[in-house]
């Protein structure tokens, strides 16, 4: 959590410089141009849908894998695969228009949504309560589907797999954003 | 004579963390050191990690330009100062499943991990409430929900059901639902094996950051503050602290919060080469000071 100390009336008794950042938007249009920043706002929503699917799905794996109950089991693949195929139309929604600068996180999306529909062909019928072969056959495309969306955040900005900033120990970010410099 | 010796033992820090991280109200108390550690367990033939903080290989950049993360150092260097290798580390207590504390499973090939299940069934459950909670599922990397699958399909998983007494001889897991997180639980070390215990330490987790969670601003007249992040209840984490003093006898030093940048005061010390802390909480039979 993030305290908001904009909506203080006083700063902290430390004093935070009162300068703020860029926006993560703002941060972006710098980097990136028109063509490249529009395709990144057309993709976070099908990026966050697969980032959610491929959680959701692992999160059920593990369960599975360990031997713990889970009776929704099956409404959560139903969901993971309502959130795949949303993704994947928002994916391709995007293809023509995805400028050059774009295409390697273009490629990586599309292969990670791919991947996720292949663990997700492996597990229907029941297949992940299976034994050790059947879990392979979910596993090795569901890691692949995350690894793809790993190498996606790093072809473009504006993407997280993990946010970081809600860690708990983590929350002095918004300190680290008003602040001067970075040093100690 | 005590069966296991306990160290904390710092892997990086970071400078300026806002007091009402760790105080739940204190937001106008400026910034506190956060230090970030696990907790090395010795004795009885085992070699015990509490957590195995965050996953360097992917998040390195991340962590250190964006969060100030300082002078992060890998488990073969930190464990070392106390003569361990990470890989005869035997068993690992999950305390939760934040990014923080779960993201290091691989660097040790081969422990027992032991986590909560319902840290990981709530945690599947809050993705289904779709995309205006994901607050909720923030800190968990996939990443590392994928590793624990692997550690499950190599039997190396053990999904805990509540409490666990003697999980490991003296050693019992508690959970805390409700409170940092779903599934959190501490873990208490009765060091003369006895229940109850006249020697015990409680290695808390986040469920307290400092020793001002415990006693409040005036130990004279203590009183439970909170931490200032919850998925679940404060007052989970108040009832939960009560239940930890309980355990160890209204001691409170014997709660030990391993971001308290205060505990090197407390308990012998040292600042290793690396410019680390380690602190020792308690020492076993015919184990050698590491600090001295």
């Amino acid at each position: 959590m993030i305290p908001d100390f904009d909506r203080l009336e006083r700063p902290p008794t430390n004093a935070i410089p009162a300068a703020g950042p860029s926006s993560p938007l703002d941060r972006l249009a710098e980097e990136i141009d028109d063509a490249t920043a529009a395709y990144v706002l057309a993709t976070r929503a099908p990026f966050d849908l697969l980032r959610q699917a491929i959680s959701q799905f692992a999160g059920l794996m593990v369960l599975a894998a360990a031997g713990a109950r889970n009776d929704a089991a099956p409404d959560i693949l139903d969901r993971v695969r309502g959130e795949q195929a949303e993704a994947n139309d928002g994916i391709r929604a995007c293809a023509g228009g995805a400028p050059a600068r774009a295409a390697h996180h273009h490629r990586h999306l599309t292969q990670a949504c791919a991947a996720l529909g292949a663990a997700l062909h492996a597990a229907r019928d029941g297949g992940y309560r299976r034994g050790a072969d059947s879990l392979d056959s979910i596993l090795t495309p569901l890691n692949a589907a995350y690894r793809h969306l790993q190498w996606a955040t790093g072809a473009l900005p504006g993407f997280e797999v993990v946010a970081l900033a809600q860690g708990c120990c983590a929350a002095h970010i918004g300190l680290r954003a008003r602040a001067p410099n970075r040093g100690d | 004579m005590a069966t296991y010796s306990i160290w904390v033992l710092e892997y990086c820090w970071v400078p300026a963390a806002p007091k009402g991280l760790t105080v739940h109200g204190s937001f106008n108390g400026g910034t506190v050191k956060l230090p970030w550690c696990y907790v090395l367990i010795k004795g009885g033939g085992r070699t015990i990690l509490v957590d195995v903080g965050y996953n360097h290989k992917d998040y390195a950049a991340a962590m250190a330009d964006s969060f100030g993360v300082l002078n992060w150092q890998p488990s073969s260097v930190v464990l070392a100062e106390c003569g361990v290798d990470p890989r005869h580390v035997t068993d690992v207590f999950i305390t939760h499943a934040h990014f923080d504390h779960m993201g290091g499973t691989d660097d040790f090939p081969n422990a027992t991990f032991y986590i909560q299940e319902r840290e990981l069934s709530k945690w599947v459950w809050a993705m289904s409430l779709g995309k205006r909670y994901r607050w909720l599922m923030g800190p968990t990397d996939p990443g590392d929900i994928l590793r624990a699958v692997d550690l499950a399909r190599q039997g190396r998983l053990v999904c805990v059901d509540g409490d666990r007494e003697n999980v490991l001889p003296g050693i019992d897991l508690r959970p805390a639902y409700d409170t940092h997180t779903w599934g959190s639980m501490y873990v208490h070390v009765r060091n003369d094996g006895k229940q109850p215990s006249a020697d015990s330490y409680i290695l808390a987790g986040d469920l307290v950051y400092t020793y001002e969670n415990l006693t409040g601003p005036d130990p004279a007249d203590p009183r439970f503050i909170p931490i200032g992040l919850a998925a679940g209840s404060q007052t989970n984490l108040l009832l939960s602290s009560h239940e930890m003093l309980t355990l160890v006898d209204d001691e409170t030093r014997r709660v030990i919060p391993i971001h308290d940048e205060k505990l090197p005061t407390i308990f012998p010390s040292r600042v290793t080469t690396k410019g680390l802390t380690i602190s020792e909480i308690c020492l076993g039979e015919g184990e050698a000071s590491r600090v001295a």
